[in-house]
C-alpha cells in the first residue's frame, strides 16, 4: 500500500512538472507512451486477451554547454502503475574530462542483441521483450570520467555503487542496505587503429567478487561486423575451469542494402558462443546451452513503414522464439505498431509452443510528444 | 603568303588560349570560394514531404572541406548530432545515448529522412582527386551565366560515378548540381539561389535537395547566420563532444 501510494505521488508529481514546464526553457518535457491489446495463448485451452501500456516520461536540462540532467521515468499501466526510475543523472564537463553521476545508460562492448563484452549487464535475458525498437537499453546507477585522448580514442573508468532498496526500506526500516563490499569498479580504453574500434575493459564485481576482463572490435569489411569475448575470474581460489566455463564469444554482421524506390533491406546475424557450455540437447536443463544465434531481417518500404522479422534461435535444442512486425509512422511522431511472436519447439527446450505465451498478437498505437 | 596567314592564325590563338578557362581552373576556383578554414553556420531544414512540411533547426561548425560537426536544435531533435571526419560519420542519439558508426552501406542511408544521404555529407578529398572534369559550355540558370562542368569518377568509392554542375562564371558558386549514377540514371538535383557575400565568400544561403529515387519530397537547407574564419577548438570535432 505503502509503496503504491508512493508511486501515485511520484507520478502525480511528475504530470504537475510537465504541466508547469513549457514556462521553463531551461528542461525539455518529452512523453512517449505505447498502448497495446494483446491476445496470448496460454496453455492448450486458453487465451488471454489484454490492454496493456507503457509510458517514458523525460525531463532533459539543455542550454547549459556544461551541465546536463536528465530524469526518466518508465511506467506500466494496466489496472495499476508500476513505476521505475530508469535514468537519473547529472554530468558536468571540465577541462579535459566529464563526469557522470547517477542512474544512466551505459554500453560497454559491441552488440544490438548479443554482447560478450558487456560486462556490466550479461547476457540479453532469453525472455528479452523482442517488440521493443531497443533490445539493450540497462542503466545503473554508477559514477564514471571520461577522459578524451584524441578524436576517436578516450578511457572510462567507472564505479558502480548500488542503489538503495527505498520500497523495501520503507517496509522495514531495518532491512538490509549494500555493503561497501557491494560496489563494482573498473574501466574500459578505446581506440580505432587503422580504421578498426577497439575497446578493452575490466570490472571487478563486488557481489560477485570476480574480475571480469573484456576485449571488442568492431569494423567493416563488405559487411558491419563486431566480435567481442570476455571472461570471468573468480576473486578467491580461481580454477582454470572457472575461466573455462565463463568464457564467451559474441559476433555480429549486418548489411544494409538500398532497393529500388527508396527502400531498403537490412540483415543482422548476432552469434553467442559460451564453448564449454552443453552442445548437446538436455531434458528440461535448457538454460545454458553453447550456442544461441540473433538473425534479423528488416525492410524499409519508405520513410514511414518498416517491416521487420527477428529470432532468437537455439540451434542445440531447435527452438526458437520468431517475432514478425510492423511499425508504420502515420503522422509525425505517431505510429501503428502490430506484432506476431511464436514459440517454436518442445516444452523442454528454452522456447516451446506449449509455453506461456507460446503464440501472441500484439497490436497498438505510439505516440511521441 | 602561307605564311603571312600562318603567322596571323598563330596571333590571334594566342589570346583566345589565354583568356579561355578549363574545367580544372573552375573547379579550383569554385573549392577555392566554397572551401573554408573554419565556418559555424545557425540554419534551418525543410523537409517537405507527404506528411507536410518539417522544419529541423541546427548549428554546424566545420573545418576545411572534410570536418564537419552537426547539432540539431529543434525540440523533436535536440541533442542529435553528426559527426563528419576525414574518413568517417558517426550519429549520437540523445534519447537512446546511442552511438552509430556509419560505414558501408548504411551510409546511403537518408537524413533524418530528408533528401540527403549520410553519403553526400562524405569526401575528404578535392573534387579534381576523384572525377574526371570537361567543361561542357555555358548556361544560364535563373538569370545567371554559367558554366556547365561535366564530372566522371576517376575510380570507385566516389557517391556519384558522375555529376553536372553549373557554375557561376562570376561568383564561382554552383547554382545548380545533378548527380548520376553508373548507368546514368538522375539521383539527386540540388538547385542554390540567394547568393550573399560573407566575408569576402560567396555563399548560398538558400539551397534545395531532391533525392528523385522519392516521390513528393524534397529538402532545403536555408542559412539564418553563417561565421567564416572564426576561431573553433580542435575538440568540436571528436568523439567527446559528439556525445556531450
Amino acid at each position: 500500500m505503502v509503496i503504491k501510494n508512493l508511486n501515485r505521488f511520484i507520478l502525480m508529481l511528475f504530470i504537475a512538472l510537465i504541466g508547469i514546464l513549457p514556462a521553463h526553457a531551461e528542461m525539455l518535457p518529452s512523453v512517449k507512451l505505447t498502448l497495446m491489446n494483446s491476445l496470448a495463448r496460454i496453455d492448450e485451452d486458453s487465451l488471454t486477451f489484454s490492454s496493456l501500456g507503457k509510458g517514458r516520461f523525460t525531463l532533459q536540462s539543455v542550454k547549459n554547454r556544461n551541465v546536463r540532467a536528465q530524469l526518466t521515468l518508465d511506467t506500466t499501466i494496466a489496472d495499476t502503475v508500476m513505476i521505475d526510475i530508469s535514468r537519473a543523472f547529472i554530468k558536468v564537463r571540465f577541462p579535459g574530462f566529464r563526469t557522470t553521476i547517477g542512474k544512466a545508460k551505459v554500453s560497454w562492448g559491441e552488440g544490438f542483441f548479443y554482447n560478450a563484452g558487456d560486462v556490466i549487464f550479461g547476457d540479453t535475458p532469453l525472455t528479452a521483450d523482442m517488440t521493443a525498437e531497443e533490445l539493450r537499453d540497462e542503466a545503473v546507477w554508477l559514477t564514471s570520467a571520461y577522459i578524451p585522448l584524441s578524436t576517436y580514442s578516450f578511457i572510462e573508468p567507472i564505479i558502480l555503487v548500488p542503489g538503495l532498496n527505498l520500497s523495501e526500506l520503507m517496509l522495514d526500516p531495518e532491512a538490509s542496505t549494500p555493503s561497501t563490499t557491494d560496489p563494482s569498479a573498473g574501466g574500459r580504453f578505446v581506440a580505432r587503429p587503422g580504421g578498426i574500434k577497439v575497446e578493452g575493459g575490466y570490472l571487478y564485481r563486488g557481489a560477485e567478487q570476480s574480475h571480469n576482463p573484456y576485449l571488442s572490435f568492431q569494423g567493416n569489411l563488405f559487411l558491419d561486423w563486431h566480435l567481442s569475448s570476455s571472461i570471468s575470474i573468480p576473486h578467491y581460489s580461481p580454477m582454470i575451469s572457472d575461466l573455462e566455463e565463463s568464457f564467451k564469444i559474441s559476433w555480429g554482421l549486418f548489411h544494409l542494402q538500398s532497393l529500388a524506390s527508396g527502400m531498403s533491406l537490412s540483415f543482422r546475424l548476432e552469434g553467442l558462443v559460451k564453448p564449454c557450455a552443453s552442445w548437446i540437447e538436455k531434458e528440461g536443463d535448457s538454460s545454458e546451452y553453447s550456442f544461441m544465434l540473433y538473425p534479423e531481417i528488416s525492410l524499409s518500404v519508405n520513410e514511414s513503414l518498416t517491416y521487420l522479422l527477428r529470432s532468437v534461435v537455439s540451434p542445440i535444442d531447435l527452438s526458437a522464439l520468431i517475432t514478425a512486425g510492423m511499425y508504420w509512422n502515420i503522422y509525425e511522431g505517431f505510429k501503428i505498431l502490430s506484432f506476431l511472436s511464436v514459440q517454436a519447439g518442445e516444452t523442454t527446450d528454452i522456447y516451446g509452443w506449449n509455453k506461456p505465451g507460446g503464440i501472441t498478437f500484439s497490436c497498438g498505437f505510439q505516440f511521441i510528444y | 603568303m602561307k605564311r603571312t596567314v600562318m603567322a596571323l592564325l598563330v596571333t590571334l590563338m594566342v589570346p583566345a588560349s589565354l583568356w579561355a578557362i578549363s574545367a580544372e581552373d573552375i573547379i579550383k576556383k569554385l573549392e577555392k570560394n566554397t572551401v573554408t578554414k573554419t565556418a559555424r553556420i545557425d540554419g534551418v531544414m525543410i523537409i517537405n514531404d507527404r506528411f507536410g512540411i518539417k522544419r529541423s533547426t541546427f548549428i554546424s561548425y566545420a573545418r576545411g572541406a572534410d570536418t564537419m560537426l552537426i547539432e540539431f536544435t529543434s525540440v523533436e531533435e535536440e541533442g542529435m548530432k553528426i559527426l563528419r571526419t576525414r574518413d568517417e560519420i558517426y550519429l549520437f542519439y540523445p534519447d537512446a545515448e546511442e552511438l552509430i558508426r556509419m560505414q558501408g552501406a548504411a551510409l546511403k542511408e537518408s537524413v533524418m529522412g530528408s533528401d540527403m544521404s549520410y553519403e553526400d555529407m562524405t569526401g575528404g578529398r578535392t573534387l579534381l582527386q576523384s572525377y574526371k572534369v570537361k567543361l561542357e559550355g555555358t548556361e544560364e540558370i535563373d538569370g545567371a551565366p554559367c558554366y556547365k562542368v561535366s564530372m566522371e569518377a576517376k575510380k570507385k568509392g566516389v557517391p556519384y560515378y558522375k555529376q553536372i554542375m553549373w557554375i557561376d562564371k562570376e561568383l564561382f558558386i554552383y547554382r545548380k548540381i545533378h548527380k548520376f549514377s553508373r548507368s546514368g540514371k538522375l539521383l539527386k538535383e540540388i538547385i542554390c539561389d540567394d547568393v550573399r557575400q560573407v566575408s569576402g565568400k560567396n555563399i548560398a544561403f538558400h539551397m534545395v535537395l531532391k533525392d528523385t529515387m522519392k516521390r513528393n519530397s524534397s529538402t532545403e537547407f536555408v542559412i539564418n547566420d553563417i561565421q567564416i574564419n572564426i576561431p573553433l577548438k580542435a575538440s568540436i570535432f571528436s568523439l567527446e563532444e559528439l556525445t556531450w
